[in-house]
């Protein structure tokens, strides 16, 4: 009869082969291969201090007739962990999810139970068929002061853990980053670029409960970003730009009342519109392109004087 | 002594309208004159202790003078009723203080400001022409309300032309005007409707800070909004200068249009020493300019 | 089906909206901010989870995308005329307890009642737009409120505010669903239909 048989690492463990007696002369093997002689106390198979490495299957045969006595699929491994477990609102207010993992791996299957209370309510956490560490749980009340509580239990055959959440609704809200952010430059604006995105798509109903953003951007040849929070609207307009360098650029959303940032958007590149360097060939040409751009001095965009008499950069 | 309690005067301290006429009587009390042989024909009127025309005096009765002024702006006080009793010695048998003046004008040119005055207070200070002086004292109150709830008055201390509330409500329109009110008439000035959160003049940007960067074109300003978002978003502001140099160059307002912690100023003279300051109001335009804030250096790295 | 808006009817409710929806964004982080020093002034646990309080209106609702535009004004406005009531006895007990000693407190107390008695009047003055009677006080009013030992007032203070900091969030919500163009008309929703 083979079955499987469950040992805890650095377990010792004996095994009988069936109904022989102990002195009856037998051969063990281990997926196949004869066991050392070392490893046997008469006709029980010992295994001290077991690893993840001694699992597999054992059979255990009688000496002459080589009928197979025994068989069992020793599975070592590690009772469950305290599990990790995550609840997050993405798609507020239609519901949200709850995600589990194990911290370290049991190499045995465990099986994980989830319990999810809303005040005295039981509700329905659906599982999902992808990521199977995943369920989803519809909101039937808004705006509660009441708190969820999800139980998270995880069993295998060595043992048994859990973990508990405690959270309110508004707590765990935290959108998906925002999509489709596009980053360009401004035609003749060498300090400008205008960056749009757009709502995650996971997100329901965003003009009844909308979304604000936070824009991050630096010049590659910086390391320190900067920052501007953004209430309405899925657009904006860099205005310091360093002319003529490449941007990185990248948005995160949050709900306008609520809740926690999202991660932050893809990067997104861009740099600032440049003045087309002038090609000098043919003397019509010149004399053309000379008169042109004595008339189209501008003053630096980012310079507007005050009172008379200060120039800058002249 | 003879005349004591021997009259009175009615009206009793009247405040009366500059410009208008007025009649006061003094009236004897018949105990006096049995005893006194005194009568209303002798009286005497003084004002500040000059002798009234007589033109002016009229005997009502035995008991009963009066006198009348067709122009209270010569009255004084105090108004008093004497009598010529026997042996010539004038004696006083009662005297008024007169009060003239005007009633108050309607207050005009009513203008009211938040002012923030930390992250979390807003006060409301409200500003009027009281109009002419009225020479009387003169109650002026500041009244503001919404349609259902009615506030306490503010009332302005040692001045008539201003008052302060404190804990100003954003979000609602609120009704104000002002009430002036003496002993000859009241008057309101025009009914302001406001929500305060237009009328903000928000705290400048504060901690600013000034940092060079790689470039040496240009240095990068970062500040403090002490103003919460839920109040209001802001624009900017931002102007700089040579450090020595008179006149400001000011970064295009449509260039810092929109809420922000920081801006890169660019176009500068390398290895210079900039100054620079800020100054924030309300995103769409609504209210007033801060102050400009500190004013802080920075140097551009060489070139 | 209720009348369209005329557009002045429209233009007045989106500006009610609006400056609503502002209010309770300022109410509720005033209110957030207040209940942070209510609990270390009372010294409460913050996490304490603390039972339904009589007569403190409950923000949470079911099937609240279902709502008209009528129910949502109607159960806003009974809600913050409770809270009036509720936000002025605990400015009366905390007088009574510390007197001035913590005026701080009483002044943020003070502060946020004025919101809600801003916000009670904004959603009078929507429901009169949409030619609504306005539910009397006395109809609407909330019961008198039992007095309750000091542990109790505390604790019914902290129900009370971290309601209202909810029902600061659902009124927000609720009116951006009033201020939405209606799809047939463009103009504001019949508030009878309003989903």
């Amino acid at each position: 009869d083979s079955h499987i048989q469950y040992e805890r690492v650095g377990a010792d463990v004996t095994m009988k082969c069936g109904s022989m007696d102990w002195d009856a002369a037998v051969t063990w093997t281990a997926n196949g291969t004869d066991i050392d002689e070392s490893h046997l106390n008469g006709s029980y198979l010992i295994l001290k201090n077991v690893d993840l490495s001694q699992s597999g299957q054992y059979s255990c045969y009688e000496g002459s007739s080589w009928h197979l006595k025994y068989q069992t699929n020793l599975r070592v491994g590690t009772p469950p962990k305290e599990p990790v477990l995550m609840c997050r609102s993405n798609n507020y207010p239609k519901g949200f999810y709850c995600s589990w993992h194990l911290p370290t791996p049991t190499y045995i299957p465990n099986t994980f139970n989830i319990s999810v209370v809303h005040g005295t309510k039981d509700m329905v956490c659906e599982k999902d068929a992808v990521p199977k560490n995943r369920c989803h749980i519809r909101y039937i009340q808004l705006f509660s002061t009441v708190k969820y509580k999800v139980t998270l239990t995880v069993t295998n055959a060595l043992g048994k853990n859990f973990t508990t959440l405690t959270f309110d609704e508004f707590a765990i809200v935290k959108p998906d980053p925002p999509e489709s952010v596009v980053a360009k430059p401004v035609p003749n604006n060498p300090r400008r670029l205008e960056v749009s995105w757009q709502n995650p798509s996971s997100w329901p109903e965003p003009e009844s409960f909308p979304l604000k953003f936070f824009l991050r951007y630096r010049p590659l040849i910086l390391d320190q970003w900067q920052h501007v929070e953004l209430s309405d609207g899925t657009s904006h307009t860099i205005t310091d730009a360093y002319a003529g360098k490449e941007y990185i650029i990248q948005v995160a959303a949050k709900d306008n009342d609520i809740g926690t940032w999202s991660d932050w958007s893809v990067a997104v590149h861009a740099t600032p519109w440049t003045e087309e360097p002038k090609h000098l060939t043919t003397e019509a040409q010149i004399t053309e392109t000379t008169s042109a751009s004595t008339s189209s001095f501008m003053a630096p965009p980012t310079t507007k004087i005050c009172d008379k008499g200060a120039v800058v950069g002249s | 002594g003879l005349v004591q309690s021997c009259g009175h005067i009615i009206p009793e301290s009247p405040v009366l309208a500059l410009g208008s006429n007025f009649t006061a009587l003094c009236i004897l009390n018949e105990s006096c004159l049995d005893f006194g042989n005194i009568y209303a024909s002798q009286i005497i009127w003084k004002i500040k202790n000059r002798v009234v025309p007589k033109e002016q005096y009229r005997e009502i009765n035995r008991t009963v003078s009066s006198v009348t002024f067709n122009d209270t702006s010569l009255l004084a006080t105090p108004l008093t009723c004497n009598i010529l009793a026997d042996g010539q010695i004038e004696q006083n048998i009662y005297g008024i203080t007169v009060a003239v003046g005007l009633a108050p004008e309607k207050p005009k040119n009513l203008s009211c400001i938040v002012h923030q005055i930390s992250k979390f207070t807003y006060d409301m200070t409200c500003t009027w022409n009281p109009g002419r002086h009225t020479f009387l004292d003169t109650e002026f109150k500041l009244k503001y309300r919404w349609p259902e709830q009615v506030f306490p008055d503010c009332i302005p201390k040692g001045v008539n032309d201003s008052c302060t509330i404190s804990d100003t409500q954003f979000f609602v329109n609120t009704e104000i005007w002002v009430e002036a009110e003496n002993a000859l008439g009241k008057a309101e000035s025009d009914r302001l409707v406001v929500d305060p959160v237009d009328i903000v003049k928000p705290l400048s940007p504060q901690n600013v800070s000034v940092s060079s960067g790689i470039l040496p074109t240009v240095l990068k300003l970062s500040w403090e909004n002490w103003i919460s978002d839920t109040v209001m978003k802001l624009k900017f502001n931002i102007r700089y200068r040579i450090t020595g140099d008179t006149s400001w160059m000011e970064v295009p307002s449509e260039d810092t249009a929109s809420p922000r912690t920081s801006f890169s100023v660019q176009g500068l003279r390398p290895y210079t020493e900039y100054a620079f300051s800020i100054r924030c109001m309300k995103e769409d335009g609504v209210g007033y300019w801060s102050n400009w804030s500190e004013t802080k250096t920075g140097i551009t790295t060489e070139d | 089906m209720a009348a369209p808006d005329s557009p002045s009817t429209a233009l007045r409710r989106r500006d009610l909206c609006s400056r609503g929806i502002r209010l309770a964004g300022k109410m509720r982080a005033d209110v957030v901010d207040l209940l942070d020093t209510y609990v270390e002034q009372q010294g409460l646990d913050a996490s304490a989870s603390v039972a339904a309080v009589e007569g403190v209106p409950l923000a949470a609702v079911e099937r609240w995308d279902e709502q008209t535009g009528t129910q949502r004004l109607l159960e806003n406005l009974a809600a913050y005329r409770a809270f009036r009531a509720l936000l002025a006895q605990m400015l009366e007990e905390q007088r009574e307890q510390l007197g001035e000693a913590d005026a701080g407190l009483g002044r943020a107390l003070a502060a946020v009642l004025l919101q809600v008695s801003a916000f009670a009047y904004h959603l009078e003055e929507l429901l009169r737009l949409e030619s609504r009677g306005v539910p009397s006080e006395e109809e609407d009013g909330p019961p008198p409120l039992p007095r309750l030992s000091l542990f109790e007032q505390k604790l019914r203070g902290l129900g009370v505010l971290r309601e209202l900091a909810q029902w600061a969030v659902r009124s927000a919500r609720d009116l951006r669903q009033l201020a939405k163009p209606s799809p047939a008309t463009g103009t504001g929703p019949g508030l009878a239909e309003s989903p």
